[in-house]
């Protein structure tokens, strides 16, 4: 009962049964590693930061607002289109409820009286 | 046309509360719009349950005939959802205005477009 | 002592929480300690009622309550051909999501202990009124207590999502979200009243039976699913969603995704059970359906260019809601057609899909709490390296992202998966639409995570501490669910999603209950 199958119309999902075979692929890579070169140490020299072909300050990092920057560009006519609505002005938020409710009435009226 | 006045009242004060909502930028005056919402509404309920010579339905001592109850005795309920919606109708408005007042001490701005910092 | 608590349990779901936030400044007046013993008090009556209503649902069937009767049970005396008195009614779908909202409130006021420094008792005392608006909204089986419970329930949000009152931002969404909310219910309330101008009748029951269908009906029905779907935060009525969610403080923020939900109940409510015979009502799970779809894609890219921690999650929630609509709006398509098996898988999906959210999102919002009690910044470019300083969230926060994207084996891919398999025997665009959606959440956690969490320490956040236990063992609780509902999904569907599904598509079952 609690470890049955969960149908999900096409297909089904068992996650304990993904999870030993996360486990047996973990296992693997191990023993994969394990073939590995003896005697590795870490030191800096091997382990240097590039950033674009540069090597990177320590201490920089990518601002959140800089992130997917590709994205934003592709998407741009998108977004444009989609921040001027969000205008944060309270007459806008009631104006977009009167305009769904009303084109929920139109489809309805419209099968309503197709239908009588 | 003149029996069905006080449903035109209804649609005229939820058409005018809107149009208030919509249209006025100023904070209070929304708040108002709210209101007349309110008020047109509660109008529409309380004219549902009117009835042309209707008596208070008190079983006790009625001066009707039994027979006579269905006819003459008005249903309480829509009157009891008034009174109820009335209410709450006075609690938003107080919560309202005082978040009005909230926001005109820290701006000095009732505007409704200058009042959207959080946006996008 | 317990059969009483057991036969009135109904009525006590609503007037417990009423007690209590009576009670909690007015012990605050007196001693400070005594105040906290009474909120804890109360916090434990109520979810042991909550928990014994659901079991008693699960266990024996619909429960209903009927107030002022003598027997408490029996709908209406055999001489009358209708309930006139107030009905609670609690069916499968209704204890499922008390239950949901019990396991939240608990989790908040733990959270809420450390987190909220002045002020409590009035905090509390709110806290309490929205429960009891909560709950109410969850069991009443009467349409004007659901108007009325509604507004209980925004008024008491709106106090608390101002409750940073010195913060003017705060009071803005407060404002913001209480005239979109009276709004709302102002038309819910209008279109009761065109349904009691017609049929005399309250009861969603009787009226359900009574409803002919006539073109005012269908104007009430229009006002109710899209007012209703307002208070939910669909796409493209969802503009106050990222105000109210983002300024809340965190654990009022978990409690009002419930209350988002508690509405999206009132929605399927209406639709399945109150219009349940109506013969447009494809027409209605189309509508569904889209604001959806709108609301998954909208949200979601919306989510992703923002910059303030909590909106980001506040957009991402929108995103989720579109989720349920689209599992539920198929349901409610396919119901009665050939296509049904798959509309009930669907369905399930997204009540799964309502429980899990509850969860991971809440999660997800109580650490995005924590991060701002701990460093006072909300903006991400101002957040790095916090995953030294902070390892507990960090790891709680992995949990919530992980769910939220729907990556195995968490909870969220659970239902995810239930509702992308039973999408494409309807449309194949639906479920692409929702793995779009989906990758792109996963993208934005990504985001967030490597702005937050990683990335070298910034000076200004030198002294940043762990956060005090009980916001962690909030924290742990939910993670423990998230990561528990993943492990077993399979239980949960069948033991509380399955009779929830059923009880809402079985509409003769509720009439039948009272009629």
């Amino acid at each position: 009962m609690i470890l049955a199958i969960l149908e999900t119309g096409k297909g089904f999902w068992e996650p304990i049964t993904f999870l030993a075979f996360a486990l047996l692929v973990c296992l693997t890579v191990f023993i994969i590693r394990m073939f590995g070169r003896k005697g590795f140490t870490y030191s800096k020299d091997k382990a240097r930061a590039f950033f674009s072909g540069n090597l990177a300050d320590e201490n920089s990092r990518v601002k959140a607002s800089d992130y997917f920057w590709g994205f934003f560009e592709a998407m741009k006519p998108y977004y444009n289109l989609i921040m001027k609505i969000h205008t944060g002005i309270i007459n806008d938020y009631v104006l977009w409820f009167v305009i769904v409710a009303s084109l929920l009435l139109i489809a309805l009226t419209l099968g309503v009286f197709q239908w009588v | 046309m003149i029996e069905n006045i006080h449903f035109i009242a209804v649609a005229l004060l939820i058409a005018l509360g809107i149009y208030t909502l919509i249209f006025k930028r100023n904070l209070i005056k929304i708040a108002m719009g709210i209101s007349i919402l309110a008020s047109g509404i509660n109008l529409f309920l309380i004219s549902l349950g009117y009835r042309a010579q209707g008596i208070a339905p008190i079983f006790t001592n009625a001066a009707i005939a039994a027979s006579e109850v269905q006819a003459k005795m008005v249903l309480p309920a829509p009157q009891a959802l008034t009174l109820t919606s009335i209410v709450i109708s006075l609690a938003v408005t107080a919560l309202m205005l005082s978040f009005a007042i909230i926001i005109y001490q820290k701006t000095g701005s009732l505007d409704a477009t200058k009042s959207r910092r959080l946006k996008g | 002592m317990i059969t009483i608590l057991q036969q009135h349990s109904a009525a006590l779901l609503v007037a417990l929480p009423l007690l209590f936030a009576f009670l909690t400044p007015l012990t605050a007046k007196l001693n400070a300690k005594l105040s906290k013993l009474v909120i804890f008090i109360g916090l434990a009556l109520i979810t042991l009622t909550a928990a014994i209503v659901s079991f008693d649902v699960f266990s024996t069937g619909t429960k209903l309550y009927v107030m002022g009767a003598e027997l408490p049970s029996v709908a209406k005396p055999a001489s009358l051909t209708i309930p006139v008195r107030i009905i609670f009614e609690i069916d499968a779908f209704s204890a499922f999501m008390i239950l949901i909202a019990a396991l939240i409130a608990v989790v908040a006021c733990v959270y809420s202990l450390r987190f909220i420094k002045e002020s409590t008792s009035k905090y509390y005392s709110v806290f309490f009124l929205m429960l009891a608006g909560m709950f109410g909204l969850l069991s009443t089986g009467d349409l004007f207590n659901l108007f009325v419970f509604i507004e209980v329930l925004s008024l008491a949000s709106a106090g608390l999502i101002a409750f940073r009152h010195n913060e003017v931002e705060s009071v803005e969404a407060a404002y913001k979200y209480l005239i979109i909310s009276s709004l709302a219910s102002l038309m819910i309330l209008f279109a009761i009243g065109i349904l009691y101008g017609q049929y005399g009748l309250l009861n969603i029951a009787a009226l359900a039976k009574a409803l002919r269908f006539s073109f005012v009906d269908v104007v009430a029905l229009a006002l109710l699913v899209s007012a209703l779907a307002m208070k939910a935060g669909s796409v493209p009525m969802h503009f106050w969603v990222p105000d109210a969610y983002s300024r809340a403080p965190a654990a009022i923020t978990a409690l009002l995704v419930v209350a988002s939900q508690a509405c999206l109940y009132a929605l399927f409510r209406i639709s399945f059970t109150l219009f349940g015979a109506f013969p447009l009502i494809q027409l209605i799970a189309w509508a569904i359906i889209i604001l959806g779809l709108l609301s998954m894609f909208v949200g979601v890219t919306m989510a992703l260019p923002q910059k303030d921690i909590k909106r980001l999650m506040a957009y991402h929630a929108i995103s989720q809601t579109g989720y349920m609509l689209l599992g539920v709006g198929l349901g409610l398509l396919a119901n009665n057609s050939a296509m049904a098996p798959f509309g009930l898988k669907a369905m399930e999906g997204g009540i799964f899909h309502i429980m899990n959210h509850a969860m991971y999102k809440s999660l997800l919002f109580l650490t995005a709490g924590a991060i701002i009690y701990a460093t006072g910044k909300r903006n991400l470019d101002e957040l790095s390296g916090l995953a030294k300083k902070m390892p507990f969230t960090t790891i709680f926060f992995i949990i919530g992202a992980a769910a939220i994207a729907g990556l195995p084996p968490t909870n969220g891919f659970a239902s995810k998966l239930l509702i992308y398999e039973s999408a494409y025997m309807f449309n194949p665009l639906f479920s692409i639409i929702a793995m779009i959606v989906s990758v792109l959440t996963l993208v934005s956690f990504v985001k967030v995570f490597c702005a937050a969490f990683l990335g070298p320490e910034l000076k200004e956040l030198a002294d940043v501490k762990e956060v005090p236990k009980s916001m962690l063992l909030a924290m742990l609780l939910l993670a423990f669910f998230v990561l528990l509902f993943g492990l077993f999904p399979s239980f949960v569907v069948k033991t509380i999603v399955e009779p929830a599904a059923n009880a809402l598509l079985n509409q003769a079952a509720y009439i039948g209950a009272v009629l």
